[in-house]
């Protein structure tokens, strides 16, 4: 397998990527969205509220005891609750919506645009191939989410930091981004790949998107009513997990991505 | 001439998925295409041309059979293959957001092109398009993305040329040129095979042609081969000074004559052997007094063989249903 030929076909993508709007938007946007305009959102508007309306914060104190009698305690846990508990999962959706607006553009976007037999000509090996697409989408999803993670990092650490006295991200943001979120974006990828590869244009590759999408507004819901929260141990079992889903979507890759049945879709 | 490709009983079976029925869509077809030759596939919409193109050109696998291609099947060895060949599609296929450069680029560099650039160069310049290099293919004109199209194709100097409806949708100036190119091409030793419907297309550049129609070759050879295999009659037409009556029901008496009649000052003949026959004409006229001012044999059109063809089929296919 020549890896160059893939990263050949990346480099290709990129360079349509750079001049269609639909897909470089999204890139740019979703990453300073989550990284900088939600936390100063969150964190600002527990800044503003008068100290003499934290009353209502009290359910809150059942939920992050770790506070409890400690000087600005409520302000404390309606931070440490924006952060860890509301901003966790959402910093989900950012390597999730890219990989879907790029995965799905993919093989899709080639036959809307008539370019997929021109393609497929070339003298390289159907991994090769799928490899280039698969970086198409993964690489840039991940980069723009770590990217967004570190400033997402300066700016609560810059915000914050006065408050609390210690840096609030820890080892479960960085499990989650490290190793959840690149599993989570290569299932991503390779289920919009194989619906690409299988749907007449981009848009209506996209209609797969719900089964990522669903189970990760889930764990929002479940995070935020406390039922289940993404510590450590519960990052490692998801990944865990995912893994081992990731390893079936190869699998099925590996069955549902070729030539032929690329080919036998175009009339 | 050698044998560059060469097909045995190659099929394709598509399965349609809405109501699981099996369509043949080439069915055992055999055929063979010399070095340096143009070949032309013709027959209608859902013939099977595109799927017999994709299979020769490894973008599909063939339910039965082979081809062997410069010497390689195409079960096997498909990368190979594809390394050789160009494939221009029906559609151009020229990335519309990327410049004419970065198209070839992009194209070029899987081959292993020594100096990429200074072949991009040559191949825009003989394209005449070198001043049109930073431009975006979206930004060309029909005949001109047709053109990068085939710079593409060639950008890497194939053995064999398979090109799918090369000139659909261009005006007849731009077609023109293509034809110009597909002519040039064949003068440097390029095998070319060519998909049409576009019957004075083929006539005008193909050597041979193959005719497919429902999944079944139904023909092959140059026109005047299958003109003669279809049609019993040749047609000889004779100008004459002055036409009389008397020459016309002379030449009726011959047993190897159909039919002898008037058209436009002319005298049409419908014989079994123009080889054979055209003499003994000529000089039966001479003795009958004409003035010969030309004589021609009126060869079927390449229309005229494919019309003939389809009605056949159509005409089998009404008495295979009663």
């Amino acid at each position: 397998m020549k890896v160059k030929n893939s990263f050949y076909i990346f480099k290709k993508d990129w360079q349509e990527i750079y001049k269609n709007k639909e897909i470089l938007l999204p890139i740019i946007i979703l990453p300073i969205l989550f990284s900088i305009i939600f936390p100063i959102l969150l964190i600002g508007s527990a800044l503003l509220i008068p100290p003499e309306e934290y009353n209502n914060g009290e359910g809150l104190a059942d939920l992050i005891p770790f506070f409890q009698g400690q000087e600005n305690e409520v302000l404390k846990i309606i931070i440490y609750y924006n952060i860890n508990f509301l901003m966790k999962p959402l910093f989900l959706f950012t390597p999730m919506i890219l990989t879907m607006v790029i995965a799905s553009d993919s093989f899709a976007g080639e036959k809307e645009r008539k370019t997929i037999e021109s393609l497929l000509i070339l003298p390289i090996t159907d991994k090769e191939l799928i490899l280039g697409k698969v970086l198409t989408a993964f690489i840039p999803a991940i980069i723009a989410t770590w990217a967004a993670f570190g400033a997402f990092q300066a700016l609560i650490f810059f915000m914050t930091y006065d408050i609390f006295g210690f840096n609030l991200i820890g080892l479960d943001w960085y499990l989650l981004l490290f190793l959840f979120t690149p599993l989570l974006s290569f299932f991503s990828v390779i289920l919009m790949i194989i619906n690409s590869s299988r749907a007449k244009d981009a848009k209506s590759a996209q209609n797969v998107a719900v089964i990522i999408i669903l189970p990760v507004i889930s764990l929002f819901f479940l995070q935020m009513a406390n039922i289940f929260v993404l510590d450590v141990i519960n990052i490692l079992i998801l990944s865990g997990f995912l893994g081992l889903l990731d390893l079936l979507m190869i699998y099925l890759g590996g069955k549902q991505l070729n030539r032929d049945r690329l080919i036998s879709r175009i009339r | 001439m050698t044998e560059i490709i060469r097909v045995e009983n190659l099929s394709k079976k598509f399965i349609n998925k809405k109501d699981k029925t099996e369509v043949l869509a080439v069915d055992s077809i055999n055929f063979s295409v010399n070095s340096g030759e143009i070949f032309g596939f013709l027959g209608p919409n859902g013939a099977g041309k595109t799927t017999t193109i994709r299979m020769l050109a490894c973008l599909l696998k063939p339910t039965l059979g082979n081809a062997i291609i410069n010497g390689m099947s195409i079960l096997e060895d498909q990368e190979d293959i594809r390394s050789i060949i160009g494939f221009l599609t029906e559609n151009h296929g020229n990335y519309e957001n990327l410049t004419v450069k970065q198209n070839l680029e992009f194209f070029g560099q899987f081959y292993n092109i020594q100096n990429i650039n200074e072949r991009i160069e040559n191949i825009l310049e003989q394209f005449e398009m070198l001043d049109r290099i930073d431009m975006y293919a979206g930004e060309l004109s029909k005949g001109l993305k047709q053109r990068l199209a085939l710079a593409r194709t060639l950008i890497h100097e194939p053995k064999i040329l398979f090109f799918d409806e090369p000139t659909a949708g261009l005006d007849p100036i731009a077609a023109v040129k293509v034809r110009e190119l597909i002519i040039k091409l064949k003068s440097r030793n390029r095998t070319i095979f060519i998909n049409s419907h576009n019957l004075d297309e083929v006539q005008k550049v193909c050597d041979r042609v193959g005719i497919i129609d429902e999944g079944r070759i139904k023909r092959i050879g140059t026109s005047d081969e299958i003109s003669k295999n279809l049609w019993e009659f040749r047609i000889l037409e004779i100008k004459l000074k002055k036409l009389s009556e008397e020459i016309i029901s002379q030449l009726s008496k011959f047993d190897f004559i159909k039919e002898v009649f008037p058209i436009n000052g002319s005298i049409r003949i419908h014989l079994k052997d123009l080889e054979e026959f055209t003499p003994i004409i000529i000089e039966k006229i001479v003795k009958l007094g004409g003035k010969i001012i030309s004589v021609e044999p009126i060869e079927h059109s390449l229309e005229d063989i494919y019309i003939k063809l389809m009605e056949d089929t159509k005409i089998n296919q009404q008495s295979g249903e009663k």
